[in-house]
């Protein structure tokens, strides 16, 4: 892996505030730390970081620090804080490294070829894993392990354990049966829920109502049973109905009948 | 049938907050594309449907997609013509609540010219901008 330089400048002031002054001046606000290097708040060019990372596949390289008025180190950028619409870079978070001492590192994964099971049968390429967990001193750093994937059918995949690694100077933490990358089955045609499930999908289940709805559940029976009680009552109401509709000789007419004759009058 | 929770604490819930930009589902996690809300919405089970369903029709079974929005929080509304008062309206869909840097969908194992077609096709049927982003470095 190959050593770039990065240019920064020490700074003190640290906050929020002060924090959105140096974005808005251009730059971005950083900090650098490890186990042999004091701790330093520091700032770094916004433009000259962007076109930094622009020309490398990955966040995982060694940079020559040079801080103004302090000792160049080497450092590996442990995280970079982007904003979440905008994707502008607001921090960095560089960690100093010792070169002889070995380090745990993710290194990419990068796939070429089109797998025959895509190309030729429709099938799905899964890429599951994306970065394989290694051990090794930071000059031995892989910049990125390639996978050649044109041989995989449908059902194949590959593991950890197919990643061509020399074991000399880098060691796999990863599992070796972790599964990188797979080619699934063409997915099945979706299917159309028929329309009168919609009408049937109901509310979804309340976990605080059940005792509710136990005893709800249980007067609804009782409502229901009452319902019921006057529901054949009023059936046989109603099978009394033609004699009762017929008003009694001398008895008011009804509105309705009323009405009814209204018309007749004229 | 639109997407809804199968079991729910509470029946109904309050507005709440929308402030803010996404502070989680910000990043494509699981394929290589993704479609990023550039605004504030709330998003109906139907419009997420939709969505899900165009894409599936571009795609023609190719490639694998993430819905990595789900509508757990429920809408209430009030009948027309009825005053004010007695009490909470009744459910009328489900929503999933949406901030500004938030990943909708995520596509992969499709080259990069088919899953900007197929989110276009997507972004047109959402009620907010969208913007097409990739893994990895912005």
């Amino acid at each position: 892996m190959k050593a770039v330089v990065l240019k920064a400048e020490p700074r003190t002031l640290k906050g929020k505030q002060p924090a959105g002054r140096i974005r808005r001046g251009g730059n971005v606000p950083g900090i650098v730390y490890g186990t042999e290097h004091a701790t330093q708040l520091i700032q770094l060019n916004e433009h000259d970081l962007v076109q930094f990372l622009k020309g490398h596949t990955s966040e995982q390289f060694i940079l020559d620090l040079e801080v103004t008025g302090s000792q160049a180190c080497k450092a590996l950028i442990k995280e970079i804080q982007r904003h979440p619409v905008s994707h502008r870079i607001i921090h960095v978070d560089l960690n100093a490294i010792s070169m002889t001492r070995k380090l745990r590192i993710e290194v990419p994964i990068r796939l070429t070829g089109e797998p025959v099971g895509v190309a030729q049968q429709g099938g799905v390429l899964d890429h599951m894993v994306r970065a394989v967990l290694v051990e090794c001193l930071p000059t031995d750093i892989p910049e990125l392990f390639v996978l050649d994937v044109a041989n995989l059918n449908i059902g194949d995949r590959l593991t950890v354990a197919d990643v061509k690694v020399d074991k000399s100077k880098v060691t796999v933490l990863s599992a070796a049966d972790l599964a990188i990358v797979a080619v699934a089955a063409p997915r099945a045609e979706e299917e159309v829920a028929p329309v009168a499930a919609e009408g049937a999908a109901a509310e979804p289940e309340v976990i605080t109502a059940k005792k509710e709805e136990g005893e709800e559940g249980a007067a609804a029976e009782g409502a229901a049973g009452k319902e019921a009680g006057k529901k054949e009552a009023g059936a046989k109401d109603a099978g009394k109905a033609p004699a009762a509709a017929a008003p009694a000789a001398g008895a008011k007419p009804a509105a309705g009948a009323k009405a009814a004759e209204a018309p007749k009058k004229k | 049938m639109p997407l809804m929770p199968k079991r729910v604490k509470y029946r109904q819930s309050q507005r709440g907050s929308r402030k803010g930009n996404a502070t989680s589902g910000n990043t494509v996690e699981f394929g290589e594309y993704g479609l990023m809300a550039l605004e504030r919405v709330w998003l109906t089970a139907i419009q997420i449907e939709a969505c899900r369903v165009a894409i599936n029709r571009e795609l023609k079974r190719k490639g694998k997609l993430w819905c990595r929005v789900f509508p757990d929080k429920p809408y209430s509304k009030k009948p027309l013509e009825v005053r004010m008062g007695k009490g909470k309206g009744a459910v009328e869909g489900w929503v999933a609540v949406i901030k500004p840097g938030r990943i909708l969908f995520e596509l992969g194992g499709i080259p990069e010219a088919m899953a900007k077609i197929a989110f276009r096709i997507a972004a047109s049927k959402m009620p907010i901008p969208t913007r097409f982003v990739t893994r990895g470095l912005a």
